[in-house]
């Protein structure tokens, strides 16, 4: 195996790491949080939109990482984190 | 990625894959993230199902099929190949109309909820709960402050007074007098103070209900970097979380794009040949453009005309049928063709005429060019209606007819260049160039057929026949002008015509 190949391997290593530590942020700091909020309907309406967008931001950061797409893989988990503090 | 590996991943209808998924996914979310917020706009007031009126179901209806369109629009447009909707102005601009209604409703949303929580934090703060007791305990505190107790007292006093005063047993009551008048006045100011005191906590309390600290640190942020009001910063996050939101949507609609593309070409690219060709699509299907390619002529890449789908088939009698003459001449075999001069056919009617800048192109070619493949569905065009053949006296008589057109100022120049071929319009650019209508050119063109100068052609087009010397033009001419200026019969004239 030549070093370039081993160097593509370990960042597509790097890029499934990063996009795979996304699935416990989702779940403990946003999917979690939000539906421990929601007691009736009028917190539902406001709580779930939350939870569908970390989703949302998941499901880009999935594509991203499908695509090798770094700075938007980046972006996306940026925002995830950003989301995931707010809640 | 190889077409199966897409295909798995994209998955199908009945089977999700997570490329529908993701997609079908941020279809949802969109809904429901528009409809919580158009409810709730729409509605107003109590969201609660349970206590609406006709008026607010119909309100709240009418929010979610709104929320439905848009949101299916948006769906749809982004689903569709980046190739197709989005490659030109006005795909763009319809994608972005969807998509700014999805944001601005989700950054709604999100500034919502944003100002929900601040309240609430805000309520449940132990400062506010403080300022709270405070209030009540200000009630309290001035019930128990002894003053009224001090006045029911002197008001006594005064009463027993001014009954001994009335009895002689007292000289006067001023006394008593004065001191209840202290106790009221005492009382008064207490009231104010007590007032002045309360309606400060409430005000305090007011502001505390809503207290902008008890924004999320990062709306903290944006409002000291940038020195903006807190519902700017708290804009300011909802748009870099939606428009991210957004972002991602159309990136997995892009990626769906791309799998569906491998699935079909076998490659990304968006203009990638098909795997496999059973058959070359009909003639009249392709641009001008493939079809001059595959003829072998170089065509300028700036010409936007030639991007336009038709049928090129008469160009091929244009450029061929003369080729073919001179390749004759050369010897050439019939398969490589030089071109020579034009012939008659690009006198097409407007259906099927050159854009203008085509029949410059063969002029500039040097190299022999292969002869344009046949077409696999031939175009369908009217039959071409040549004029009955008549008797010298009928041609005479016929020329006459047309001795106003003949006499035209324009006549001639026209005459020359049709029956020589110098010129390139078609008829209908003719009719423009030289400013002719429909009568002009009629006669003009069966003029030109009965003196054997041209013959129609299949949808209207007309072609040179035999020579096309100005000689032989202008003889023409001279008969026909000779003809027309006489009523008399020209035997010798309808003679040399019919020859």
């Amino acid at each position: 195996m030549d070093t370039e190949s081993t160097a593509n391997s370990a960042k597509k290593l790097i890029l499934w790491i990063v996009a795979l530590y996304a699935v416990p942020t989702y779940i403990l700091l946003i999917a979690i949080d939000a539906s421990r909020q929601i007691h009736d309907l009028n917190s539902f309406m406001l709580h779930m939109p939350v939870i569908l967008v970390g989703g949302g931001l998941l499901g880009s950061i999935h594509t991203a990482a499908r695509r090798n797409n770094w700075p938007l893989l980046i972006w996306f988990s940026a925002v995830l984190w950003m989301l995931g503090l707010w809640t | 990625m190889t077409p199966e590996q897409a295909k798995r991943e994209l998955g199908k209808p009945s089977q999700f894959g997570s490329g529908r998924f993701w997609m079908l996914f941020f279809a949802i979310a969109t809904f429901l993230l528009s409809a919580f917020f158009l409810v709730r706009y729409m509605v107003g007031g109590d969201i609660n199902p349970f206590h609406w009126d006709l008026e607010a179901w119909i309100n709240a209806l009418s929010g979610l099929a709104i929320a439905f369109a848009l949101a299916g629009a948006k769906h749809m447009a982004l689903s569709i190949d980046k190739s197709g909707i989005t490659s030109g102005g006005m795909g763009i601009l319809i994608v972005l109309a969807f998509a700014n209604f999805g944001l601005f409703t989700e950054m709604s949303q999100s500034m919502e909820r944003e100002g929900h929580t601040v309240r609430a934090r805000s309520e449940n703060s132990p400062t506010y709960q403080a300022v709270l007791k405070n209030i009540e305990q200000g009630g309290k505190s001035f019930n128990d402050s002894g003053v009224t107790s001090a006045i029911a007292r002197a008001e006594q006093k005064l009463a027993q007074c001014e009954m001994r005063l009335q009895a002689g047993k007292e000289k006067h009551c001023e006394g008593d007098k004065a001191h209840l008048a202290s106790l009221h006045g005492s009382e008064q100011r207490i009231l104010n103070a007590h007032k002045d005191s309360n309606s400060q906590l409430i005000s305090a309390a007011k502001d505390m209900e809503f207290d902008e600290e008890q924004h999320y640190e990062m709306i903290k942020f944006f409002r000291d970097a940038f020195g903006i009001a807190a519902i700017s910063a708290s804009f300011l996050f909802s748009f870099i979380l939606m428009g991210t939101f957004e972002l991602g949507h159309w990136y997995t609609g892009k990626h769906n794009a791309y799998l569906r593309r491998i699935i079909a070409n076998g490659s990304p690219a968006p203009t990638a040949a098909p795997i496999s060709t059973p058959t070359q699509p009909a003639t009249d299907q392709q641009s001008y453009r493939t079809q001059l390619e595959a003829a072998g002529v170089p065509v300028p890449a700036s010409d936007r005309a030639l991007d336009k789908v038709g049928n090129l088939d008469f160009l091929k009698n244009k450029f061929v049928e003369g080729a073919e003459k001179a390749a004759e001449q050369a010897g050439k075999a019939s398969a490589e063709l030089t071109l020579t001069k034009p012939t008659m056919s690009h006198f097409q009617n407007t259906q099927t005429r050159v854009p203008p800048s085509v029949p410059a192109v063969p002029a500039a070619v040097p190299e022999p060019i292969p002869a344009i493949p046949e077409p696999v569905a031939a175009p369908i065009l009217a039959p071409a209606k040549p004029l009955p053949s008549m008797s010298a006296a009928e041609l005479r008589l016929f020329v006459q007819k047309k001795a106003s057109t003949i006499e035209d100022s324009r006549f001639d120049k026209m005459w020359l260049e049709l029956a020589t071929g110098k010129t390139n319009l078609s008829v209908g650019k003719m009719r423009k160039h030289y400013g002719i209508g429909d009568r002009i050119k009629t006669d003009l063109y069966q003029l030109l057929e009965v003196m054997k100068l041209i013959r129609p052609l299949d949808g209207g087009a007309y072609e040179l026949t035999g020579e096309h010397t100005e000689n032989l033009a202008q003889t023409k001419l001279n008969i026909i002008k000779r003809l027309a200026a006489t009523d008399q019969p020209q035997p010798e004239l309808t003679q040399e015509l019919t020859a």
